[in-house]
């Protein structure tokens, strides 16, 4: 907590960039450029200027200011893999209109996504695969309200899932239209 | 950023990035403080958010009501006093049943930006585009200026740790047997406050973290003050 | 060292506070500082869960369960702990109290009680936390143990895993919901609780009976309920076993007494079948049924609950049930003609069966009773599949 003198800061920082050099240690975040594509998870997306994106092996996180103020990601899981909240399961070749129940019903079945509020829920195409646009809103156990837009659809036995979450008051207006961007730049590697 | 990290560890660059150069500063500042600070002469200050434990010796926090109303009470009037000696009105916001969603509405979002503040511009390793640009924003506080009739509105929680008896004895122990082993002796608790100036529009002009091991009080008036002192040190030359 | 050993046992010894307290039902028994710091940290924490939106709204069944809890205690000792029963939307079986009375049952017990009496006996037990002051008796342990190992922390030099009780004061809830008590508080909140219970005149034999129920479920759920407070310590065939000594000892000449089936049945109904709702979108299906097969014992002729076992069948996606699910929804649609859910069910599953012109007529009437529907897109999109 002692931070009015940052020499400490400075120190860890130094040493951080000497693990870097070396090999040792990964950054966390990167700084965010153009297209960004990831062939094991087979999709492509182009990605704001200015925003972060977590180093991770997984899904595709970016964030402008932080990840509890907005972020966006794509995620994308086989349709066996069990869900968090639910033990609903998601299958090939499932309907648009199902594949958002199960979703929802996962959302609603958190015990972290308190007053949970569905505004919209409606079929879309994204390419071409038939999909879902979920607008919900949610508050976090110390109240903070958040509001998230979710595009997803099944492309096989793969659910993919766009997303973008921010704190309701201020952030969620101010980075819509980013996201309306990076949402129109996805594209699947290889379509099933 | 890792290039520039890369560079400053080899020694390779003359003057380090801008980003680099502020993230060695104690606070943070909106790319357009100077700017937007000149008009400000009165502030609304929502009431400071202290709480203060009881530290027990098995490291327990107990808080504890009435401190943290001592706490609340010596904080605020430091940062009256401080800021008076600066030319800046502070005026404490009432919050009754109107202020209370508006106000609720914005310290429950500052808490969130003050962590990612935290988070993304104090910690290993910084987003230097926030550090670039400090932009951070709670969203409009026309609300919170109106009543007072302010220009900006200040934001300060804190906490602050004060050592039981059993805790102190037991300190006292450590530090023998640290002594004779060489082991790490218990901390006594900590002291910190956070302030941010927020304008009507809601960015955040200025912002800052201080934090002591033990040597403050914030029960106590004068050790508030000094506190509160040392937090402002560097605070913006207002109402210029 | 030897002397340092010795200085730090006297400092731990003087900072040891009693934990023995009399209980709140006793005439003179007045709050400890600490004990009303636990009372503001209780108020504070429900203040939070009043604003989470994890309250369940039904004002009748939450006035039966304050008026239950009445029967429980004398007036007297309400006005010193003034207790209140709240309900919380949560499929998961569990009940706590705070210190200062508030206590908190979730939908998923309540839904799986039978009757009055069991009911009586989930809140004697609650009950008997708060004026036999658990919360503060605990609390008192834990510092007394976490002190413990501060010492041995700096007499060692430092034990892995044992940092500040960062805050414990802000986490009653999760004390009492999560973690429990300690077994022997436990077990005296069984024997106080269940005391309470036959006092108020309900039936004792109802009590082991709540704890078979739990058992069952703990069982069903394949102790998913390890984390919750009732299939904790002790152990709840050990607490059965407890209630059940005493049915044979203290309360041998007692037999029968209130079980309320009916009026509880009336006051909670709404709850079995809002409960099985949660179970149902959790993926619950054995749970739903068991909720909307016991809702529609209570009320036959309402459509709602035909309508739920409907989707309980329908959303395993099992074949072999499909035809169960058909009967259920027309029994649903039955009951109330203009009830449009039914139809989408029945839709719904004829378009997964093939069926598309009787998915289509289901769907299409669906629309018609429910214009302004809003999964309109996603049906109209499916007629379209049936064209």
């Amino acid at each position: 907590m002692q931070v009015t003198t940052t020499r400490g800061a400075l120190k860890v920082a130094l040493l951080a960039a000497c693990l870097v050099l070396a090999g040792c240690v990964t950054l966390p975040w990167y700084p965010t450029s153009g297209i960004y594509t990831s062939e094991a998870q087979n999709f492509a997306v182009e990605l704001p200027k200015g925003w972060m994106r977590l180093n991770s092996e997984e899904n595709l996180l970016i964030t402008r200011d932080g990840i509890l103020l907005q972020h966006v990601t794509v995620e994308r899981a086989r349709v066996d893999r069990p869900l968090k909240n639910t033990k609903k399961v998601l299958s090939r070749g499932m309907q648009p209109q199902a594949v958002a129940e199960v979703i929802i019903d996962n959302f609603m079945s958190s015990e972290r996504m308190l007053d949970l509020k569905v505004l919209e829920n409606r079929p879309i195409q994204i390419g071409p695969h038939r999909g879902f646009r979920l607008v919900y809103a949610h508050r976090d156990k110390e109240g903070l309200r958040f509001k998230s837009v979710l595009h997803g659809f099944l492309a096989g036995d793969v659910f993919y899932s766009i997303r973008y979450t921010a704190a309701e008051r201020y952030y969620f207006a101010k980075d819509l239209a980013t996201f309306e961007q990076v949402l129109a730049s996805f594209r699947l590697i290889h379509p099933a | 950023m890792l290039a520039s990290v890369v560079l400053l560890t080899t020694g390779c660059v003359v003057g380090a990035p801008d980003w680099y150069r502020r993230y060695q500063q104690p606070y943070r500042a909106h790319p357009d403080l100077d700017r937007r600070v000149k008009t400000v002469r009165v502030l609304s200050a929502l009431p400071p958010d202290i709480k203060i434990y009881e530290l027990t010796a098995g490291g327990v926090q107990d808080l504890r009501d009435d401190w943290s109303a001592a706490g609340r009470d010596a904080v605020f009037k430091g940062l009256t006093e401080v800021f008076h000696e600066r030319g800046i009105a502070v005026r404490q916001l009432t919050v009754d049943n109107t202020m209370r969603a508006p106000v609720e509405d914005v310290t429950v979002l500052y808490r969130a930006v003050s962590s990612s503040i935290v988070e993304h511009t104090y910690k290993h390793p910084p987003f230097p585009t926030k550090l670039e640009n400090f932009d951070y924003s709670v969203g409009p506080v026309d609300s919170l200026l109106q009543r007072n009739q302010a220009d900006a509105v200040l934001i300060v929680y804190g906490v602050d740790q004060i050592s039981t008896a059993g805790r102190k004895a037991l300190r006292g122990v450590g530090l023998v047997l640290g002594a004779v082993t060489g082991q790490p002796v218990m901390r006594s608790g900590i002291t910190a406050l956070n302030i941010a100036l927020v304008d009507r529009s809601g960015a955040v002009l200025w912002y800052k973290i201080a934090g002591d091991d033990g040597g403050y009080d914030l029960r106590d008036p004068q050790s508030a003050k000094a506190f509160v002192q040392r937090l402002v040190a560097d605070f913006p030359k207002v109402g210029r | 060292m030897r002397l340092a050993r010795a200085v730090l046992a006297g400092v731990l010894l003087a900072g040891c506070a009693t934990t023995t307290l009399t209980p709140l039902t006793g005439t003179n028994t007045a709050l400890e500082e600490d004990e009303k710091r636990l009372w503001r940290r209780s108020e504070e924490e429900q203040r939070a869960l009043d604003r989470s939106g994890l309250l369940y709204a039904n004002e009748e069944a939450e006035a039966y369960l304050n008026e239950v809890a009445r029967r429980l205690e004398s007036p007297e000792v309400f006005q010193r702990v003034p207790f209140r029963v709240r309900i919380l939307s949560n499929p998961r079986l569990n009940a706590f109290a705070f210190p200062n009375g508030v206590i908190y049952v979730h939908t998923g017990l309540l839904a799986r009680l039978d009757n009055e009496a069991q009911l009586a006996t989930l809140l004697g037990h609650e009950m008997t936390h708060a004026t036999h002051r658990h919360a503060v008796r605990e609390f008192r342990d834990t510092k007394n143990k976490r002190a413990w190992l501060a010492g041995v922390q700096t007499t060692l030099g430092g034990l892995p895993g044992i940092g500040g009780l960062a805050g414990a004061l802000g986490e009653i809830g999760a004390t009492a919901a999560v973690t429990g008590y300690s077994r022997d508080l436990e077990r005296q909140a069984d024997v106080e609780g269940f005391r309470r219970v036959v006092k108020a005149g309900y039936d004792p034999a109802e009590t082991p009976k709540l704890f078979l129920v739990l058992e069952r479920d703990a069982k069903q759920e394949k102790v998913a309920s390890a984390s919750l407070f009732y299939a904790t310590h002790p152990r709840l065939q050990e607490r059965r076993e407890t209630v059940e000594e005493m049915i044979r000892t203290e309360f041998r000449e007692r037999h029968g007494g209130l079980t309320n089936v009916a009026v509880f049945r009336r006051k909670t109904s709404q709850v079995v079948l809002d409960n099985a709702w949660m179970d149902l979108k959790a993926g619950r299906f054995d749970a739903a049924r068991q909720g909307a097969e016991k809702y529609v014992a209570f009320r036959p002729a309402d459509a709602r609950g035909h309508y739920l076992l409907g989707e309980v069948k329908r959303q395993t996606g099992e074949r072999s049930v499909a035809e169960q699910a058909i009967a259920h929804y027309r029994q649903a649609i039955a009951a109330d003609r203009a009830y449009p859910a039914p139809h989408k069910g029945l839709g719904l599953l004829q378009f997964q069966l093939g069926d598309k012109p009787q998915a289509r007529r289901a769907l299409e009437t669906y629309l018609s009773l429910s214009p302004q529907a809003n999964d309109r897109a996603y049906i109209e999109e499916y007629i379209r599949q049936c064209k």
